[in-house]
This record gives C-alpha cells, structure tokens and sequence, in this order.
C-alpha cells in the first residue's frame, strides 16, 4: 500500500461526501471586522465557499474596501521567503512574520465520491517583490492529500470602492493516484488575529504584543464596507462574489 | 514694495545658517536668489526630516518632527492610507518667516518593518514669507518604521516663491 493510501484509511479529520454535496450553486464571499468599529485597528476575517462541481480554483482575487490597509499598523513586522517555506515549513518563518490564520478544505476527487481535506492555513508577510506587497500562505494538511502547499499572494492597489487585490494564484494540487486533481473549495481566514503574539526587544528586555490588524477608515461607505472575490476555474471560467461589513452603528 | 514677498530668510544669519544647512551642496535657497520686490523666484527644495507618528485614526496618521536642509522647520504631515499601495499626504511645515504648506501622493510597499514611499508633492501656498508659494512635481522618497513609527524622508524639486 501506498504512502498516500495509507494516509487516506487512517484520515480520521477527513470526510466523505457525494460530490455535488460540498457546495451550493454560486460561490460566497464572507467578511467580517473584528471589532466591527471605524477608525480602529481590527482583525479581517474573509471567507469563500466555491460552487458546486466547479473545476479545481487556480486563481483568486479578493479586493478590499479603500482604506482597509496595515500600512502603519504592526502587522507583518518581518518577513519569510517563499523558498524557506517550501523546504521547512512555517518553522522557517519568524513569529513576526505571521499576519494570519485560518482552515480550508480542499476536495479530493474519490470515484463517484469526494474526500474532504481539512488543511490549516497561515499568512506570512514576504519581501516586497517588484514594488509590490507580497504575502505567502501555507497549508498543511498531512493526509492525505495535502502534506505541504505553498503560494504566493501579491496585493495591488486598486481604485473606486476598493482599495486592495489580493491577487493569489493557487497551484494545482494533485489528487489520488489516477484520479482528477484536487481543489481548494472553502477557506475561512482571519487577517490580524488577536491570537497572534509579536516579540521584539526594547532596552535589554524582550517585550511580546499583539500586533495591530488592519485599520479601519474612520468614515463607512453608504452600504457598508465593500469586499469582492473573483474565482478562477482550472476551466477557464470565472465567478464572482460580492460582500459587505455593514456600517458600525457608533464610532 | 509690498514686503509680503519679500523672504526674511534670505537676509542675515538665518539666511547663511539655511544655505550651511542645504543638502545639495550647490544652489540654494539663501545663496541661489537675489529678493528684488515681486518677480517669483524660482529657488530649490532638497533637504530631508525625520518625523515621530503622533496620532492614528484609522487609516488617517499625523506625523511630526524637524525638517533639515534649504527649507528646515518643524513639519507636520497628514497621511491618508488610501489604498493597498498608494497614499496622498498633507504637510505644513512651520519656518521662519511663515508656514508653508501643501499634499502630495506616493506609492508604497511593506516589506517587513518598512514601508518603503516614492512620490510627489506639490507646494500651494503658506503665510508670512511663503503666502504665495506654489510648486509641483517635487520628489519625495522615504521610509517609515513600522515598529517605532519614525519616518524619515528627503525631498528634492524647486518651487516658486
């Protein structure tokens, strides 16, 4: 038996469904601040869950309401490569690097069947690349699918209502041997967690924080603040949805 | 002659003390023009600051501290984070003479603790001596330290005064 077949029997995490029972007929797009106030820093949490039978995601876009930007926020104080990542794990990352956390699942195609994969998900600030802002995430599944997958986010500005891309090509990730490829369906991720614990020096002392998430303008746009996810399909085909944070009822 | 565009700067040892203190090392503001009643001069504008982050409303940050070079003073920055990669700014740099103040725009990127900014900003006017100040296209390149939050910058174009 296979490695990987044997990751599969004994994938306790993992769950088997029809393969047109995972997801609904549109994509979503779930968004969140927390706390939900204006002119605060605040944890982003945003989220997709992928359309029913759709080919395997190859590229996401998540646009983010203008102003919602860590620009002099203490989020992402340094930085881990893309190389280090891939051939050690997020050890090979700084704890200020990690700007956030979350889980995904990823769908591997098993005969009339699909095995659901839950992988963990973490976002690391990377070195600037071309006059660009660059973040890189990992997942880590283990079994069975999923041992180590890693991609790189790059964050464009944007105009109009939106003030950032993250602009994220997902590689393809193979599935069981002789079966179709694998694909991310849903991931539900919170940018500047409280959780996340930053470590710095200050006068001979080792001083840990809780870095400062993304700000939030100190005016809402009239309906809310406004996110968008654009999916990209291994098919070529292309859907997108929309969300909004509703306005804060008080400052 | 209306003395309002007259420069007091460019007389005296304050004038001499400015010209010392110019980053470029040839022209400037104090040794490159000759006051003659209202004709504008052209002078330059290079020098550089170092501003502390005194204030954060969202994605609004003001910044202050002292500005060194052919202009000098005490510098107060507005900064707007617009977007994921470009922000405008506001400033009033207070010297002697009169304020001068103005806003420009640039275009960023994080890379760890630095947030690294290229861009330009213009001159639209002040008090004192610079009350009719103007100029454009002026460059301006820094960087802010996001764990200190210092920000420091160097400015280099010419305006009209």
């Amino acid at each position: 038996m296979s490695s990987r077949w044997l990751s599969l029997a004994i994938c306790a995490a993992c769950a088997i469904a029809p393969a047109s029972a995972t997801a609904a007929e549109h994509s979503s797009l779930n968004a969140s601040f927390s706390p939900d106030k204006l002119a605060k820093a605040t944890t982003v949490g945003i989220g997709f869950q992928l359309k029913s039978g759709a080919t395997p995601l190859t590229r996401l876009q998540l646009r983010l309401p203008t102003g919602v930007t860590a620009g002099f926020n203490t989020l992402g104080l340094e930085t881990c490569t893309l190389a280090g990542l891939e051939a050690r794990g997020s050890s090979a990352c700084p704890s200020n690097a990690l700007v956030g956390l979350g889980h995904a699942v990823v769908a591997v195609p098993l005969g009339s069947q699909q095995l659901l994969e839950p992988v963990s998900i973490k976002m690391f600030m990377a070195p600037a690349a071309n006059e660009h802002t660059v973040f890189l995430f990992y997942a880590d599944g283990s079994a069975p699918v999923i041992d180590r997958l890693v991609f790189q986010s790059v964050l464009f500005g944007e105009s109009g209502i939106f003030g950032g891309r993250l602009d994220t090509a997902i590689p393809p990730v193979a599935g069981l041997p002789g079966s179709p490829d694998a694909s991310v369906i849903s991931m539900q991720a919170e940018i500047g967690p409280k959780s996340l614990r930053y470590h710095t020096h200050s006068h001979g002392r080792t001083v840990t924080f809780t870095p400062e998430g993304f700000d939030v303008p100190a005016r809402c746009p009239r309906g809310g603040f406004p996110f968008s996810g654009t999916f990209t399909f291994a098919d070529g085909s292309e859907e997108t949805a929309t969300t909004r944070v509703s306005c804060p009822r008080t400052p | 002659m209306n003395n309002k565009h007259k420069l007091p700067l460019l007389a005296g040892p304050a004038a001499l003390a400015l010209a010392c203190a110019g980053l470029a090392g040839g022209s400037s503001y104090a040794a490159g023009t000759h006051v003659q009643g209202f004709e504008a001069k052209v002078v330059p504008v290079q020098g550089s600051a170092t501003l502390r982050v005194t204030q954060e409303t969202g994605s609004i940050h003001q910044a202050e501290g002292i500005a060194h070079g052919t202009l000098g003073g005490t510098l107060h920055l507005t900064v707007d984070i617009e977007t994921a990669s470009r922000m405008k700014a506001s400033f009033t740099d207070r010297l002697h003479g009169g304020t001068l103040s103005g806003s420009g725009s640039a275009k960023y990127t994080i890379s760890g603790t630095v947030l690294h900014f290229v861009g330009t900003t213009g001159v639209s006017g002040g008090t004192g001596a610079y009350a009719h100040a103007s100029g454009s296209g002026i460059r301006i390149e820094g960087s802010l330290d996001r764990l200190k939050k210092t920000l420091t910058m160097t400015i280099h174009g010419s305006m009209k005064v």
